[in-house]
């Protein structure tokens, strides 16, 4: 069995491209016996989530205008 | 090819806009970048040859415009566009073997990160997704964000950053890998040590 090294090359790279056969078939056994990296999975398709959701560096604070949020400080 | 029409050429704004913020970090000067670029697309769409996608033309008319206002703003240009260092980041070749142990398997694996949906609603996860993606190495930053923030292909990716396709694989795994380490520990469960469970 592949390792969990290479399982997570796959897996990042099947995050980017259709993997050929085989490899999708040997990274799907991994995934199956492998509970470590399929937490690894699910981090990595939330953190694509993240980033699609992204709101971007000037998004406003809940519940404030968006022009304090350049200059935030802690409440009292 | 025939030469793009004004709307397959607006189209490209949404991508177009999150390019500029990634160097510009101020939205309104990246809207007025974006407009710019359309003014110069639009007077310039005969040129297009369409050996390139229309998406990349326009990001190469882009690149240009925010090159010149930040010359213009007295900005660094070489760290942030023009001239991307292309040497082996620090610390690279360390990272798996922390990672994995020899035989490649985990050895501080990931674990399950409790309702990250909710995560994604609050501010605190935004500063550390923010933090945790300043902390990557420089070159893999760059890659990882015109992947995943500002949506390129990863041809796009390999030719704006003018790297090889087997270099953007290995980047992007190791960015992948050190992104979920210190989420995890950033937001997820900050205050676990290791082994605890």
């Amino acid at each position: 069995m592949m390792s969990c090294r290479e399982a997570t090359e796959l897996l990042s790279r099947s995050l980017d491209q259709p993997l050929p056969w085989r490899r999708r078939l040997a990274l799907r056994l991994h995934l199956t016996l492998c509970s470590l990296c399929r937490a690894c999975e699910v981090q990595w398709r939330l953190l694509r989530a993240a980033c699609a959701a992204y709101p971007g560096p000037e998004r406003p604070v809940d519940g404030e205008p968006s022009h304090a949020s350049s200059d935030r400080r802690p409440g009292p | 090819m025939a030469v793009p029409v004004d709307e397959e050429i607006v189209s490209h704004r949404e991508v177009l806009l999150r390019y500029a913020r990634v160097h510009l970090r101020d939205a309104a000067a990246a809207e007025d970048a974006v407009q710019d670029t359309f003014l110069a697309a639009l007077q310039a769409r005969a040129t297009f040859r369409g050996d390139s996608t229309l998406r990349t033309w326009l990001i190469g008319i882009l690149r240009r415009k925010l090159v010149d206002r930040m010359r213009r703003a007295g900005t660094e240009v070489t760290q942030t566009d023009a001239g991307l260092d292309l040497t082996a980041d620090p610390d690279e070749s360390g990272l798996l073997a922390r990672l994995f142990d020899q035989a490649g398997h985990w050895a501080a694996g990931p674990r399950t990160w409790a309702d990250p949906q909710a995560a994604l609603e609050q501010d605190g996860f935004w500063r550390a997704f923010e933090a945790c993606v300043g902390a990557l190495p420089p070159r893999a930053a760059r890659v990882f964000v015109m992947r995943e923030l500002v949506g390129l292909g990863p041809e796009e990716v390999c030719q704006e950053c003018a790297i090889s396709a087997s270099n953007y694989w290995v980047i992007m795994h190791r960015a992948r890998l050190r992104l979920r380490e210190c989420l995890e520990r950033c937001w997820f469960s900050p205050d676990e040590t290791r082994g605890a469970t």
